[in-house]
């Protein structure tokens, strides 16, 4: 896939945080689907999201890498588990992302509903993006 | 000859030398031009974001929320606990908006010390086209919405729209009308106002970010502006100077204070930038047995105003207002993660909100900071949060009204709430910054107008006490938080100060 800010490393970490945040078992479902005029189009939420981050001011975009470097690095401090976030089984990924989420520090929790919502974003435009459209489903 | 030129086409250098200059074009910005033109000046304006092709607009959520607003949707207070929206484009706000044409409340009016703004708001929802809306258009989510409110015995009222017949496409309003055209579609200030503005002489570059108002001996010569920056980010670097004997500053309520502060314009009752209100807003949402499709048809029609009653209080209340979205806003709005998350969207048909908007007590503050980008600074009082608790108590009270199973709270863990004694678990848990999300529509009051320069920014004619020249004609006259969509106010307000100024032209 062709990514326009994030590195191939921090795709991967954004893959799994996807796959986490919406509660799917595969991360790649959505990697191609056709438009309306036949074509294919890479529509991989990490795709969608990487373009939309390109666009975003700078200091928005530095904000989002840090977060995302900080959440693939810290489960040691709030798990107490030697491995990196992406390397996590999905129950100790879980338990770790709630304690971003339940944190006593407004920046952790600040931090989580970013990345969730960012998720979101990508997963959900998913196809035509309206109301009707239940592909996501 | 109608111009609208890119500033990302501009290849070299320019300067143009006008009456005046407006700096925005949104509802404030487009209903000066549109009047300064039309009286026979020279009108440049200056827009920061796109000239939209409405039929171009998409249902892609990432594409569009950096074609219509400000930072791609993503811009927040300071804390990052308030999410703000703020249009970016021809049109700006009213492109995105939900075409709510509500009139200014008199208890308003008498608390800001305008004695009668009718001549003005009806000439506004002439050219705008505002109709009340037809039963047959109410649609499911906010017929819902009603049979609740009537059964607690609250009272609501079916709006009044600036909109013209239209497709009742699907969670189109949020994201831009396709259908928008002269009469059809949604009636914003891109195919109202500055079409007309147009034909009267003003010429408009779109892609052209305001960069510095010019003041020389206490009056206001001229603005230099960037020119390009499209929402591709292609930009010309090139610089668009002009000389003019009259600004007026339009840019909205974060904007139009933070081109003050970073022109380092004269602020004698240092009141810059202060007086922010943003009526936050939490969502609560309801589970059906029915399929309530609430994506289909007009969002909101309908509001509940029962615990709005100015009269007797002109400084708090909140409105609660039907709430719904496409897949993306409704996934960022619901609590949890993970398998938790897809269960509740899995009701997405199922689902009736509500919007709980706060008529904010609370002010916060704009600055800039080194790169003289707006820092945005403001918390919830402690009375205002526990209005903000009541109303999620009420909003949840009337969805039970209407039917609902379960309320779905905002907060980060997901806590059902299924019977009216569950109800204590939201005043106990209250409103915690970064644990749900507060949103933002309506930033105001952030360069208010007053008679003494010791209280306010502007005089109540829009000009500036401390500048010569320098007129505001957005939201951030508001002289304290209006407690309601502020549209056709922003509009009549820009009206009576554009038609004052042609009227005193010379300057």
């Amino acid at each position: 896939m062709a990514l326009k800010f994030f590195s191939p490393k921090e795709a991967e970490i954004l893959e799994i945080l996807i796959a986490c945040m919406v509660g799917i078992d595969q991360p790649d479902v959505f990697k191609r689907s056709p438009t309306s005029e036949g074509q294919s189009i890479d529509y991989a939420p990490t795709v969608i999201i990487d373009d939309f981050v390109a666009k975003l001011p700078e200091g928005l975009r530095g904000q989002l890498r840090q977060a995302l470097h900080l959440f693939q690095w810290c489960p040691m401090i709030f798990i107490g588990k030697p491995r990196l976030f992406t390397r996590l089984s999905p129950q100790s990924a879980e338990a770790y992302i709630r304690t971003w989420a339940e944190s006593r520090f407004g920046l952790r929790r600040r931090i989580f509903r970013g990345l969730r919502d960012l998720t979101f974003l990508g997963y959900y435009s998913h196809g035509e993006g309206d109301g009707d459209d239940h592909s996501w489903l | 000859m109608v111009m609208i030129i890119r500033g990302c086409d501009i290849q070299q250098d320019l300067s143009e030398t006008v009456d005046v200059c407006v700096i925005g074009s949104g509802a404030g910005g487009a209903v000066a031009a549109k009047e300064l033109a039309e009286a026979g000046l020279s009108v440049i304006v200056l827009e920061a974001g796109d000239a939209h092709q409405p039929a171009t607009f998409s249902r892609h959520a990432p594409e569009m929320l950096h074609r219509l607003f400000w930072d791609g949707g993503m811009r927040t207070t300071r804390d990052g606990s308030i999410l703000i929206s703020q249009g970016r484009g021809v049109g700006g706000s009213t492109v995105h908006n939900f075409c709510y044409a509500v009139r200014t409340p008199e208890p308003i009016l008498d608390k800001w010390g305008i004695h009668d703004l009718s001549p003005e708001l009806d000439r506004v929802e002439a050219t705008l086209g505002v109709k009340q809306i037809d039963e047959a258009q109410v649609n499911h989510l906010n017929r819902v919405i009603r049979r609740g409110c009537e059964a607690m015995g609250w009272r609501g009222v079916v709006q009044r729209h600036n909109r013209g017949p239209c497709a009742d496409c699907s969670v189109g309003c949020f994201l831009g009308c396709r259908e928008s055209k002269p009469g059809i579609g949604k009636q914003s200030m891109d195919v109202t106002y500055i079409p007309r503005a147009l034909e009267a002489g003003a010429c408009l570059y779109s892609n052209c970010h305001a960069e510095l108002i010019r003041v020389e001996n206490g009056r206001a010569i001229g603005v230099v502006a960037q020119l390009g920056k499209d929402s591709d980010r292609s930009s010309s670097n090139h610089r668009l100077t002009v000389d003019c004997q009259a600004v007026v500053l339009a840019a909205g309520a974060i904007n139009s204070p933070q081109l003050w502060l970073k022109s380092r314009l004269p602020d004698p009752g240092k009141q810059v930038g202060k007086n922010l209100h943003l009526h936050p807003a939490v969502f609560v949402g309801g589970i059906f047995d029915d399929v309530i499709d609430a994506h289909q048809g007009i969002t909101q029609s309908y509001y509940v105003n029962h615990f709005l009653e100015l009269e007797r209080d002109p400084d708090s209340g909140y409105i609660l207002m039907p709430a719904f979205g496409s897949p993306v806003l409704v996934a960022a709005s619901m609590p949890a993660f993970g398998h938790e998350h897809r269960e509740l969207m899995e009701n997405y048909r199922h689902i009736a909100a509500l919007l709980v908007l706060l008529h904010d007590r609370s002010s916060g503050r704009v600055v800039v900071n080194r790169h003289g980008h707006p820092v945005i600074r403001y918390r919830l009082s402690r009375g205002d949060r526990a209005l903000l608790v009541e109303g999620m108590v009420n909003a949840a009270r009337l969805l039970f009204a209407a039917g609902a199973r379960e309320i779905i709270l905002p907060y980060t863990r997901r806590i059902p709430i299924k019977s009216e004694s569950d109800f204590d678990v939201i005043r106990q848990r209250g409103i915690v910054s970064n644990d749900m999300l507060i949103a933002s529509s309506h930033p105001q009051g952030t360069l208010r107008m007053g008679s003494h320069p010791r209280h306010s920014v502007v005089d109540t004619y829009g000009e500036a006490h401390a500048v010569k020249g320098l007129f505001v004609t957005d939201a951030s006259l508001f002289p304290s938080s209006i407690g309601i969509p502020p549209t056709l106010t922003i509009a009549a307000l820009a009206d009576r100060i554009a038609r004052r100024l042609a009227v005193n032209w010379p300057l």
